[in-house]
């Protein structure tokens, strides 16, 4: 398995917010698969910077309440 | 699972079933040292036709039974794996390509020493289908890997 990117985030959280809006509702609206909306919920893929904001525009959040890098993850070499 | 990935699946399932079975023979006829072009020109055909004919239905069904687009656009994700797949497929076939480039002395040799009555068609007959071969052992394996990679991130 691939490590995971050392970023977080709250889509599940966000969904559940904006009356449990389901994945493929979310993919429908930014123009992406289910799988990978799947995919970057379960932290297995990163976004494009492109989409991370699509994603923030349709919970209408800033991005960074919708992925967190988690600091000191990677260190410096 | 999407739609990108299924047909992946019918395109490795089929593939190996059909093409499988064509260089099996292929190699059947090598071991009994009688090679024919026109015949095998012609099951290469039959083969590559049902291939498609079976593909193109397969992947509609599978569409339909999944209420999918038949041939959607792709997202970032689904590129991604495309070039990584695209990638290490292409470098395969180069590879295997220099190595048939590479093997075709030994090919002659085996032409001229086996089939006497006609060691240029025979010759011509190996390395045409060992280009189909590694053509189609790379695709295959790009099919695979675009599983893999669907599976990884499942």
């Amino acid at each position: 398995m691939p490590t995971p990117p050392p970023i977080s985030n709250t889509i599940r959280r966000l969904r559940f917010d904006h009356g449990e809006m389901t994945q493929q509702q979310l993919a429908d609206a930014i123009g992406m698969t289910r799988q990978t909306v799947a995919a970057i919920e379960q932290n297995k893929y990163s976004p494009s910077l492109e989409a991370a904001f699509r994603i923030a525009e349709v919970f209408g959040v800033e991005i960074g309440a919708v992925f967190q890098w988690k600091a000191g993850a990677k260190k410096d070499p | 699972m999407s739609m990108r990935e299924k047909v992946a699946w019918i395109a490795v399932t089929i593939s190996l079933v059909i093409f499988g079975w064509y260089f099996w023979g292929v190699w059947a006829d090598f071991a009994a040292r009688e090679l024919d072009g026109d015949a095998l020109f012609w099951r290469f055909l039959w083969c590559f036709g049902i291939a498609v004919i079976i593909m193109l239905p397969a992947a509609m069904i599978a569409a339909r039974l999944g209420g999918q687009a038949f041939d959607p656009p792709a997202d970032e994700m689904e590129m991604r794996i495309e070039a990584i797949s695209n990638r290490f497929g292409l470098a395969l076939l180069e590879v295997l390509l220099v190595a048939i480039v590479l093997a075709s002395k030994w090919i002659t040799d085996i032409a001229r020493a086996d089939f006497t009555i006609d060691p240029v068609g025979a010759t011509a007959i190996m390395l045409i289908n060992l280009i189909l071969f590694v053509s189609a052992f790379a695709a295959v394996v790009r099919e695979i890997i675009v599983i893999i990679q669907y599976r990884r991130y499942a």
